[in-house]
Order: structure tokens, then sequence, then C-alpha cells
């Protein structure tokens, strides 16, 4: 039941909100929505941790009505993805300055945008999966188009076309296995595991999925869409996509991929594992020399989330947890990342970052949490993604060494371009932008609160979440 | 039945009072009288009457699809006065050509007879030549008329001598006649039985406006005053599929390997061609001509996987069209009224001064694009599935590359409302009550998204 509420209450206030009745409280309204939506996650993670099988699950046949049949199933890794989107939403709509004068429609789509996305962690029929998975994409859409910066609609567009035409293979790749799913045909998620599909089935399948979902995280060489709209998204539609959205394709990965086609998995992973990884190494690269700062955390991003799926293809245990670990992680991060440029943004008018200098003199409290997150971002030991790229190099390590080894030297250039970046921002000498550079308000620094707080539980305690996962990766 | 005599005696009453020169009763009259005429339609729910000697058939597949015409029809109606504001006479010519072809429509999704499908095509034809000339001093709508005329008509001659070669072959111009025939012969098929079954259906192709005999459409769609329009794209495209799709289905379903693979080649070709011709139209009333090509290929994919089931998805196909189409055009002739334009630029800003009508053409244009969670999607996935069922599957994925296609100009009004700033000094006026009928459309296809299963299991 809670799972219903879960999804509900976002549509609820989104409709709400869209007839304009707040007027100048949408925010406050929208807030208060998505902190009573977070605490809901709360009550079902304590719900799931006295569940006998660790999983939550709903299933209301509803075929006769509505031609659905509703299966939503809450176990280890969709609680982790929906936590992470009930914790993040909050802070995004926070984060929108008063100045900025968004209006009701907004805050609606973003609160319709996280109703979409807990839909798809939690969707456990094909059908309903694949309608919020296109749902999420709306929004998002018109966030990006309507409130976005130069050239918006151009991107915006890119954006829409290149996600749907990966979807659209997806839908084919789904009607497919319904085919095959023993009579009367189901669309369940069980239906598909226990499909036995014989190799050759499984290469085309998998590669319609694969391309749907390396679209959506996005991978080399599917990514030309994603600098761009990060770039041109005003920074909250920026948060809820590399935040959130793209965890969808690898949340995919985990779903699909590696149960269905987990003979192209373990088989094929030599062909399309260095491709990814070498995607990897590119949106490094490309980041050390990036001028623009959004872009750098567009290609860093790009890097990370490379890892990732390089962790979850890996197919073992170590690499698995790893990954779904750190798609947590780098949620948080990035969208903390995402935090400390809107701040700099908002004072400095600029994100060149050859403009700015010197910031950590005037603004000492906005340099420490700074520091933080960029060192989160580079995996330093006690944060948080230490704990999961560990995983996931050791995962990478079990399949082939040498593939390890790159990967291991990427966290490198992750440094490199992290703190390269850091420097020329924080220190030096002031420029012009930075002259009148005011800290932190209190208001300000409490959007970081929940950020730094996550940084160091999942760094330090990380067990916890890997005890959720254990059932479900099994 | 009752429904065809109904609507045939309101238009009649209809012309008297137009000959009287009186035009405020006409549109009430039309008010009182199809909803009238949709309850009798319904009131054969259920009963499967056969009236003289199978001519016409009032099962649950008519009646379903007469619900949806004369439905259809009504919301023509509804936004009549808006378009025909500036119009001093009454009008009376034009709606009562509405209502004959309406009966026309009525007639060809019960059908028993052949000669029955015939005089219904007539019917239906010759009311919207005349209709789509029906703005007199326009040389574009004169030229649509024109075309409509000599190509319909010339569809016609195939269609009534394929269906002559049918009689000569089988002996009967009864469908249940028909399929006996066919059954007992199916080893040794005659040709001529072939030859008349291919002409009544490249007859049938060209009245829905199918490739390769979809040319007249896009012109005449353009040049038909905009009301007329509508009433085409949707009445006579859904009553056209609907007779398609019953003389397949009780005639010749036992001989599918004879027709199957040509229906599957127009159907792709329909598919393509209409969604990629409408990808270059920067005219959006000519970008709906082609976008209702592309949604004739989706219904033929309903026929060629033809099955019982089959027709409860076209019904809901059907009525996802017909609602979605009716809502965007609804907003095209408020957005023409203002700026006198039909390209897309003359959407610029609609979402800043009008949100309703921008808010109600971007639910009507994702939901013909197919995106959940709307009907559209619904109708789409319900269709890809019976198709599929049937091992069709490399014609899904054309349809569903098509799709992807028609999102791009599905969304570039869309874009051009929210993105793009108005022009300025434009004010596009509308009065509180086209923004409501405009809103309960929108509003339809969200609801049916949510219960399409109570349509497709409905026949």
């Amino acid at each position: 039941m809670i799972i219903v509420l879960l999804i509900i209450l976002p549509l609820l206030a989104s409709l709400l909100l869209f007839t304009g009745k707040f007027g100048k409280q949408s925010k406050t309204f929208a807030l208060v929505a998505s902190l009573v939506i977070f605490v809901l996650s709360l009550v079902a993670g304590f719900d799931f941790a006295f569940a006998v099988d660790k999983t939550l699950s709903l299933d209301l046949n509803l075929e006769k009505l509505l031609d659905i049949h509703i299966i939503l199933k809450l176990d280890g890794i969709s609680l982790i993805m929906v936590a992470l989107t009930t914790l993040l939403v909050p802070i995004i709509i926070a984060s929108t300055d008063k100045k900025e004068n968004r209006t009701h429609n907004f805050y609606a789509l973003i609160l319709l945008m996280q109703m979409a996305l807990i839909g798809v962690f939690t969707a456990s029929e094909m059908i309903l999966f694949y309608i919020f998975w296109e749902l999420a994409l709306i929004p998002i859409f018109f966030i990006t188009a309507i409130w976005g910066g130069e050239n918006r609609k151009k991107i915006s567009v890119k954006f829409l076309i290149y996600t749907l035409v990966g979807s659209f293979a997806m839908l084919i790749a789904i009607l497919y296995l319904y085919t095959l799913t023993p009579a009367p045909h189901s669309f369940s998620f069980e239906s598909f595991y226990q499909l036995q599909l014989p190799y050759s089935v499984q290469v085309p399948v998998f590669l319609a999925f694969f391309f749907a979902f390396a679209i959506k995280i996005p991978l080399f060489p599917f990514h030309s869409w994603q600098a761009d709209t990060y770039n041109v998204s005003p920074v909250q539609g920026s948060m809820l996509l590399a935040g959130i959205m793209l965890k969808m394709g690898l949340y995919g990965i985990v779903r699909f991929l590696l149960p269905i086609c987990s003979d192209v998995v373990a088989g094929g992973s030599l062909i399309f594992l260095p491709l990814i990884l070498f995607g990897v190494i590119y949106g490094a690269v490309i980041a050390i020399n990036q001028p623009n700062l959004k872009k750098l955390i567009a290609f860093a991003s790009l890097s990370h989330v490379g890892i990732i799926a390089l962790g979850l293809l890996s197919n073992n245990k170590y690499g698995i947890e790893g990954g779904i670990l750190q798609m947590f992680s780098h949620g948080v991060n990035v969208v903390g990342f995402f935090l400390c440029y809107y701040m700099i943004v908002k004072r400095t008018k600029t994100d060149k970052i050859s403009d700015l200098g010197g910031i950590a003199s005037v603004a000492p409290r906005f340099a420490t949490l700074f520091l933080i997150i960029v060192l989160a971002n580079v995996a330093l030991p006690l944060t948080n993604s230490f704990v999961g790229e560990f995983l996931i190099l050791l995962g990478v390590y079990q399949f082939n060494p040498i593939l390890a080894i790159i990967a291991g030297l990427t966290i490198i250039l992750g440094a490199v371009y992290m703190l390269k970046m850091y420097q020329k921002i924080m220190y030096g000498n002031k420029s012009e932008a930075t002259e009148k550079f005011t800290d932190l308000t209190t208001g300000e620094f409490m959007l970081f609160v929940p950020i730094i707080v996550s940084i160091f539980v999942v760094g330090i305690y990380p067990s916890f979440v890997l005890q959720m996962l254990e059932v479900a990766v099994k | 039945m009752y429904a065809i005599i109904t609507i045939s005696i309101v238009a009649l009453i209809v012309l008297f009072f137009g000959a009287l020169q009186k035009k405020k009763p006409l549109l009430p009259i039309i008010f009182v009288g199809l909803p009238i005429a949709f309850i009798l339609n319904l009131l054969e729910w259920n009963k499967s009457i056969h009236y003289y000697n199978e001519m016409y058939i009032a099962d649950n597949f008519s009646v379903a699809f007469n619900g949806v015409l004369i439905f259809t029809t009504l919301l023509v109606f509804i936004f009549a006065p808006v378009y025909y504001k500036p119009v001093k006479r009454p009008l009376e010519d034009v709606y009562a050509l509405i209502l004959f072809a309406l009966v026309g429509a009525v007639t060809m999704t019960g059908f028993g007879n052949l000669l029955m499908l015939f005089v219904g095509i007539e019917t239906l034809s010759l009311s919207l030549y005349i209709l789509a000339g029906s703005k007199k001093h326009d040389p574009n709508s004169n030229e649509a008329a024109m075309k409509y005329f000599l190509t319909g008509s010339f569809a016609s001659g195939f269609l009534l001598f394929g269906i002559a070669l049918l009689y000569g072959a089988s002996g009967s111009m009864n469908l249940e006649e028909i399929r006996q025939y066919v059954m007992l012969h199916q080893q040794n098929m005659p040709g001529m039985l072939s030859i008349g079954l291919l002409l009544v259906a490249i007859g049938m192709t060209f009245k829905i406006g199918a490739a390769p005999f979809h040319f007249w459409a896009p012109d005449v769609y353009e040049g038909s005053p905009t009301l007329i329009t509508t009433f085409m794209a949707t009445v006579g495209k859904v009553a056209a599929i609907a007779a398609f799709f019953r003389l397949m289905n009780s005639s010749f379903a036992e001989i599918e390997s004879v027709w199957k693979i040509t229906l599957t080649i127009f159907a792709i070709a329909t598919i393509l061609i209409g969604n990629l011709s409408a990808f270059f139209q920067d005219n959006v009333k000519r970008m709906f001509a082609y976008s209702g090509i592309a949604h004739a290929g989706y219904m033929l994919i309903a026929i060629i996987s033809l099955k019982q089931e089959a027709a409860g998805v076209l019904l809901l196909y059907s009525m996802s069209y017909t609602i979605a189409t009716i809502t965007a055009f609804a907003v095209l002739i408020l957005v023409r009224e203002e700026t006198g334009s039909f390209s897309i630029k003359a959407f610029n800003g609609l979402a800043k001064t009008n949100p309703t009508e921008a808010f109600a053409m971007t639910i009507a244009m994702l939901s013909l694009a197919g995106i959940p969670p709307l009907v559209g999607f619904a109708a789409k996935y319900n269709l890809f599935i019976s198709a599929i069922e049937q091992g069709n599957l490399p014609l899904v994925i054309v349809a569903i590359i098509g799709s992807m296609i028609s999102v791009y100009f599905y969304i570039r009004p869309v874009i051009a409302m929210y993105v793009n700033s108005p022009s300025e000094g434009l004010v596009i006026e509308s009065s509180s009550n086209y923004k409501k009928q405009i809103f309960v459309a929108a509003f339809l296809l969200i609801i049916l998204g949510l219960f399409p299963a109570v349509f497709v299991n409905l026949i």
C-alpha cells in the first residue's frame, strides 16, 4: 500500500500545483509535499527492514477494467533508488532561487517527474515500467524547453528524439519477449525472468535493451545529447537528469540485462566493456580541458556513470553491489556538485572557469563544502564514492585484471580534472566576477546538509546499504 | 437502423428550416437530433438484428462504430458556430450535407450486402465532394472539390467493378454467402474472385487514404474548409476503415493468404510515406493530412491481424485518433481565425496567450504520437500486441519506427507554443465555451487512456 502512496502523492501534488491555486506559495507547497514523500519513503524503508523476504509488493489485477496488471515491488535495489529520488527532489525544489521567478508549472513538472521516476523504480510489470519510463521524459523535456538557456529549442528536441528512439527499441524487445512467454502471455517481470532464451535470441534482445539504456545513461558513443542538454537545462533540470534520470538506464541494466540476457552479458562482456571503458577515459580527458564548469560536470558525470556500467556488466557480486551503491552515491554527489555550481553562477553570473578565482578567501564555508563534494567525486576514502568504486574495481578485476588496471587509472584522471578545477575556481587571485562573492546564507547551507551527511554516512558505514542489496542481488 | 432514419429526418428538417431562411433553430435541432440518434443506436446493442434480407446488420461492431461516428459528428458540430461565425446565411446546405455524409458513414459500418457498401460509400463521398468545395469563392476549395471528385469517382469505379466481379464469381452480393462460396472454393480460387477482391481492396484503400492511393488526401485536406477537413479526416476515414474491416472479416477471413501480403505492403508503405512526408511540412493542416495517412496505415494493421479481438483494438484506435484530431483541429481553427495562417509559426507563444488551448493541443499531439499514459499509447500498444500475436513482428517494427518519426513533427507545434515568444500584439480571443469544449475533448484523451480495456473488450 505504501508503494502506491509513494506514486500517488507526487501525482496529486503535481496536479494541485498545475491548477495554479497556490500562486506564490507554490514552492513552499511543493517542498512540503516532497518532504512528506521523503518521510513516506523512510517509512517504506522501515517496513522493508521487517519484511520477511526483503520485498514489499503489491499485486492489483485490473485487466478487466484498466487493461493493466499492476504489479509494484520494492526490493533492495528499488528501495535505494526510491530513497535517492525522494532525498534529492526536496533539495532540487528548495534550491530554486526566489529571483528566478519560476511559475507553479515548474514545480508541478518536477513532482510529476518524481512520480514517474518512483514508478520506474517500483514497477514490476513491463508495460507499467514502459509507461513510467516514457512519462519521465515529458516533464524534463518541458523543463528544458521552457526554462532552458540559449538554443533550448533545438537541444530539447534532440534530447527528446534521441531518448525516444532508444525507448522504442526497448519497446520492440519487450513486445518480442512477451510473445515468447508461455501462454497466457504475461508482462510481469517474473515471467520474463523465467524465460530460458537461447543465445541467438538473447543477442538481439540484449542489443535492443542495451541501446535504450546506453542512450539514457549515456554511454559512449550515444552520449552526444548529454553535454548540451545539461548545459542548456535550468540547473534543477540538470540535477534531475544527472542525479536521478540517468540512473533509470543503469537500473534497467540491473533489472533486465543481467537476468534476461545473462549469457550475452557473460560471453560478450569482452566486446562492450572496453568500449564503455573508452567512454570513461574519453569523458575524463574532455573534462580536463573543459573551460565551462557546467559542461565539465556533464563530462565528469559521463565518465563516472561509465564506471558504474562497467561494474554492473562485470556480472559478479562485487561489481553489481558496488555499481548499485555507486548509483546512489553518484546521484548525491552530482547534485551536490550542481548545487555548488549554482551557488557560484548565482553570485558571479558566469560559468567560465577562467573568469573565476580566489573564492576560498571570501567564502570559507562554501569552500569547505565544495571541497568535500569534490573529494567525494574523486572517491577519497571515507566518502561514499570510495566504497562503490572500490567494489566496482574489485568486481572488474575478477572479470579481467587488465581492464581493472586501466579503469583504476581513470580515477587518477578524475582527480586531475576535479582538483585542477577546484584550484582554479577557489584559489589564486580574485577576479572581477568573484570580487563581491558572499558566503553561503543559512538557507543555502541547509541545502548542503543532507548531501554532506549522506556522503559521510555511506562512506563510513556502507554495510547497511550493502545488506539491503544482498537478497536482491542474488 | 433507427439511427439512420433519425439522422436522415434531422437532415431534412434542417433543409426545411433553411428553405424558410431561419438560422437560429438549425444547430439546436442538430444538437437534439444527434443525441437521439446516438441513443437509438445504442438501443440495438447485443441484439444483432438483420434488416431487409441482411442488407443491413446491426451487430455490436456496427453499433460501436456508429456510436463513435455520431459522437464525432456531434463534436464537429460543437465547433461549427465559431468556425462559421462570419457567415450570415443559414448554412442549412452545409449542415444537411454533413448529416447526409454521416448517414452514408453509418450505413457503411453495418452493411451486410456489397450493394449497401457501395450505397454507403457513395452517400458519404458525394456529400464530401460538395462539402470540400463549400467555400465557393476560394479557388483552393474548388480545386480540392474537383480533385476529390475526379479521383474519388475513379476509385468508386474500381470498387464497383470489383463488386461486379465478386458477384460474377460467387453469384451473390451477400457477405455471408460470399464467405460460404470462398470456403468451398479455397483450393481452386477462380481468378475472377481474386481480381474482384483486389479491385475492391484498391477502392477501399483509396477511401481510407492509404498508400499507394493517397495522393488526393493532402491537397483535398488542405484546400477544404477546415471544419470539413476535420469531418473528412475523422468520420470519413473511420467509416471507411470500419467497412473495410467488416468486409475482410466477414467474407475473406479464410483466404487471408491471398490478400495479406498485399495489404501488409500497403500498410508499410502508408506508415512510412505518411510519417516521412509529414516530417517536412510547415503547414500544420497539410501535416495533419499526412498524419491522417500514417494513421490509416496503423489502422490497416488491425485489418491485417484479423481476429474478432482486433475489432475492439480498431475501435479504440479510431476513438483515440478522432478525438485527438478533432481537438487539434479545434485549436487550429482558432489560431487560423486570428493569424490567418496555418503555418507552425502561427502557434508561436500560444502557451502564454491561451494556456488552455495550448494544453489541449499538447495533449492531442502527444496522444497522436503515442506517448504514454495517453489513449494514443494504449491504442497503439493494443494494436501492436494483436499484430505480434499473429506473428507480424516486422510490420510492428516498421510501425514503431514510424511512430518514432512522428514524434518529431507532432512535437513541433508544441515547441512553438511553449518555447517561442508570441508575435507582437497578437491576442487570440476565444469564448469560454469554446475553451471548455476543447478542454473536455483533451480531458477525454486522458480519461480514455486510463480505461482502454473497456473498449478493446467491447466487441
